[in-house]
């Protein structure tokens, strides 16, 4: 009788000691309730692998909500330069998005009537100057029309493009030049730039202002859509 | 006595998983941000580590600064203190892209808040945030102006930095991005310096014999610049346009008489600072406030017109 209490003492004390040793093993640890979150918000990109892959990206979403963004989204570009003048802050506030609210760079997304007063093809990054509606026969703006794009304004003023989920600076950097190839393949492909001179177009675009170092009379648009009036 | 050693197991027993769940469990941080960086000769590291520290004492914390040289295992160990000296976040500057994200989960796990500052890391979820220059935007910026100091047309050499840096292939890739669109301008050499001075006045200086033709020199860093501006200036010849790229006081300073062509400034300072408002925030609301983990800063060009705006990769108000 004895001897069997000893042995049942000392199998519980060798399954205590053998629950302590697994507990030593583990670490406690919070569940990350945001891992559902996090996946599903990957999950409404195109990735392949952990690689972002650009063009798929850009294929599946130009048509869908970038074009519709700028149509719905932009504002009468005579309007936005008159604010500018006007009054800076207010005119961020009022047409201008940030990334982050107290970032110097605001984008605008703007869309306007001109006159194309010249073509200047003498540098890469080849610009129309334009005459904005109502015409007075002098420059208000120019586009950008390649065959070099300068910046990266079109994926930095789309508030649904988030870096983090696009992945590192340079699957970034790919996203901005896939989206600048698309406006050299397709909006601008269709243009005729030498004899867009002396033409009215219709434009949808974006340009940015640095708030602390503003030159209203360079403001240079990147183009998504154009279209010849006449 | 068998007795003894029974009821001294069973306490044994019973004592050790309570004692260890005390230990892993809630416990008292203090009032330290570690602050830990990958050099201190290195002005663009120091000046880093100087705006954290100082913004965390503003802030009312203690600081403790370390670097880890770009070792991934000096790394661990500075976080085993961190973790030791129960510190109330980590601010660091990582020295491995993919070695380092093991190194903060450690730090994670033990509930200490770890804010990135300059280098990314790949790997979400494991910082509260992430402030990093944004390298590619900056190396197109140097590359624009680079290439319309240049007329668009020539010939030139690239200077890249460290390999291991991810940063040295970020603004190559960002470099060729705008320079690969000229057809009128050719890269006649492209070689590594290291980020150092003197190979980068060595490189220049053997490349400047073999191709006497080039005029244009853009550099993956400044100390690279200035050693190829050093070695431009003793072959005698002052055509060759020089970009660097940091923004560090001494090619401020060549810029502002005229030798460097100019640079692009990283917000370097900002990046820091934030990281510590963030971890700030993070420890007073459970939050860093930001949609984004990683947010990028963007660089600025500088040229003899605005080089007297910044010093200590800041912009003097």
């Amino acid at each position: 009788m004895r001897k069997g209490q000893t042995r049942i003492g000392w199998l519980v004390i060798t399954l205590l000691l053998i629950f302590a040793l697994v507990l030593t093993a583990c670490t406690i640890r919070k569940i990350d309730d945001n891992a559902d979150k996090k996946s599903d918000m990957y999950a409404t990109w195109e990735k392949t692998g952990t690689g972002f892959d650009s063009v798929k990206y850009v294929d599946a979403n130009w048509e869908s909500k970038i074009i519709p963004a700028f149509i719905n989204d932009s504002t009468e570009i005579s309007l936005v330069l008159k604010g500018l003048t006007a009054d800076l802050n207010s005119a961020i506030k009022k047409f201008g998005y940030r990334k982050e609210e107290d970032s110097v760079e605001t984008f605008f997304k703007v869309k306007g009537l001109g006159r194309v007063l010249t073509y200047n093809d003498s540098s890469r990054i080849g610009l129309l100057e334009i005459d904005l509606e109502p015409a007075d026969g002098t420059v208000d703006v120019f586009i950008q029309v390649g065959p070099v794009l300068k910046r990266t304004e079109i994926r930095d003023s789309l508030s649904f493009i988030k870096f983090t989920d696009v992945g590192n600076q340079l699957q970034f950097a790919s996203l901005s030049d896939e989206l600048n190839k698309r406006v050299l393949d397709y909006t601008l492909k269709e243009i005729n730039l030498p004899g867009a001179v002396g033409k009215t177009i219709e434009f949808y675009g974006v340009f940015s202002i640095d708030s602390e170092n503003i030159d209203m009379e360079k403001i240079i648009i990147t183009p998504v859509i154009v279209k010849n009036v006449n | 006595m068998l007795k003894k050693a029974m009821v001294l197991a069973l306490l044994l027993a019973v004592l050790l998983p309570v004692t260890l769940l005390w230990a892993g469990g809630e416990k008292e941080s203090s009032n330290l941000f570690v602050i830990i960086t990958p050099d201190k000769d290195n002005t663009f590291f120091t000046a880093e580590a100087n705006a954290a520290k100082v913004k965390a004492e503003s802030l009312g914390y203690e600081t403790l600064l370390m670097v880890h040289g770009d070792s991934p295992q000096k790394e661990s160990e500075l976080i085993d203190l961190a973790i030791s000296k129960k510190a109330a976040a980590i601010i660091i500057d990582i020295a491995n892209a993919d070695a380092s994200p093991a190194n903060l989960q450690k730090a994670k796990d033990a509930g200490i808040p770890v804010a990135c500052m300059d280098r990314e890391v790949n790997t979400a979820g494991i910082a509260i945030s992430q402030t990093i220059s944004n390298n590619f935007q900056g190396a197109k910026l140097g590359a624009e102006k680079f290439v319309e100091l240049m007329g668009e047309k020539g010939n030139y050499v690239e200077l890249v930095g460290k390999e291991s840096d991810t940063n040295a292939g970020v603004r190559s890739k960002g470099f060729h991005n705008i320079i690969d669109q000229y057809p009128d301008i050719k890269m006649v050499a492209r070689q590594t310096a290291n980020w150092s001075q003197t190979e980068g006045y060595s490189v220049i200086e053997s490349v400047l014999q073999a191709h006497p033709e080039v005029n244009g020199i853009i550099c993956g860093n400044d100390t690279m610049a200035l050693g190829a501006q050093a070695a431009i200036e003793s072959a005698g010849r002052s055509d060759i346009i020089v970009m660097g790229f940091d923004g560090n006081d001494n090619v401020l300073d060549s810029i502002m008489q005229g030798k460097i062509d100019g640079t692009v400034m990283q917000p370097n300072a900002l990046n820091a600072e934030m990281a510590v408002e963030l971890a700030d925030k993070y420890i007073k609301t459970g939050s860093t406030g930001k949609s984004e983990e990683k947010i990028l800063n963007n660089c600025f060009l500088i040229t003899p017109e605005n080089a007297n705006q910044w010093r200590g990769f800041t912009k003097i108000k």
